[in-house]
């Protein structure tokens, strides 16, 4: 616990959680590659929001490309995040979008460093 | 003898009455036999228990709402934002309009009609049903 914090300092809330869940049966060398990896591959929540403000600018979409839904992306930009709507949802879900898209990335992680530990 | 035989025949109503009320019951409240994607449909209902994130219920509406009301609509509202600023604030372009008719005509059959209001309209839905199966595959695997 007081080691995640050392090297994840800024997680909070569900975030907080489900790394906790992943690293409970890590060592500390572990703990500290899974945090690298993570950190590396984790997108920050206010980027997107900023992502999505500049969407309503016009160029909508890129935080749906920045967070791997590449269809979503390509619908966003063509038709300016579905003439408004999607911009206004994306708004409200930011954080949802970014935590469901870091839980997977951390997953990832998790898995791959079982697969080269065995 | 005739007591014995009056109690029987009571006992038997008696068991026919129960048995009956069983075989209700049991219609009920039986588990459905096993036809596969039934019992997968009602898996997911039940592991899902309508706890689906905002924005696929958002999808949902917008897509249902599109399919049933959207030839009532269709030129008594409005839904484009940029549009409806833009008439306020004296520009007027966007390139998402027409994006909600194309729905609707793709959604009642009229392809073409569909393409002409709008070419993304049926990659639209497409691609929101596609967003949709991924939000519920995610509630599914980890319900949070």
């Amino acid at each position: 616990m007081n080691s995640l914090f050392t090297y994840l300092p800024d997680l909070e809330g569900e975030e907080l959680m489900y790394i906790n869940t992943i690293i409970s049966d890590m060592s500390e060398s572990q703990i500290q590659q899974f945090a690298m990896m993570y950190r590396s591959r984790r997108k920050e929540p206010q980027m997107i929001l900023l992502l999505t403000l500049v969407g309503a600018l016009g160029i909508a979409g890129i935080n749906r490309f920045i967070l791997g839904q590449i269809g979503m992306g390509i619908l966003y930009l063509l038709t300016w995040g579905l003439c408004g709507i999607g911009i206004i949802i994306d708004l409200v879900n930011y954080k949802k979008l970014t935590t469901s898209y870091n839980q997977r990335q951390a997953f990832e992680v998790a898995n791959m460093m079982r697969m080269m530990g065995a | 003898m005739g007591s014995n035989l009056v109690v029987t025949e009571k006992d038997s109503q008696y068991t026919e009455l129960t048995r009956f009320r069983q075989t209700a019951y049991g219609i009920i409240h039986t588990k459905l036999p096993a036809v596969k994607p039934l019992n997968l449909l009602l898996v997911y209902r039940a592991r899902m228990k309508l706890r689906l994130p905002f924005e696929a219920w958002m999808w949902i509406a917008a897509l249902l709402g599109l399919a049933i009301l959207g030839p009532w609509l269709d030129g008594r509202a409005s839904f484009c934002i940029p549009s409806v600023l833009g008439s306020a604030l004296g520009f007027d372009f966007c390139w998402g309009c027409g994006l909600g008719r194309s729905i609707t005509k793709a959604f009642h059959g009229d392809l073409l009609g569909s393409w002409n209001d709008h070419p993304l309209g049926m990659f639209a839905i497409l691609t929101l049903l596609v967003r949709i199966i991924t939000l519920i595959h995610q509630s599914l695997k980890d319900p949070s």
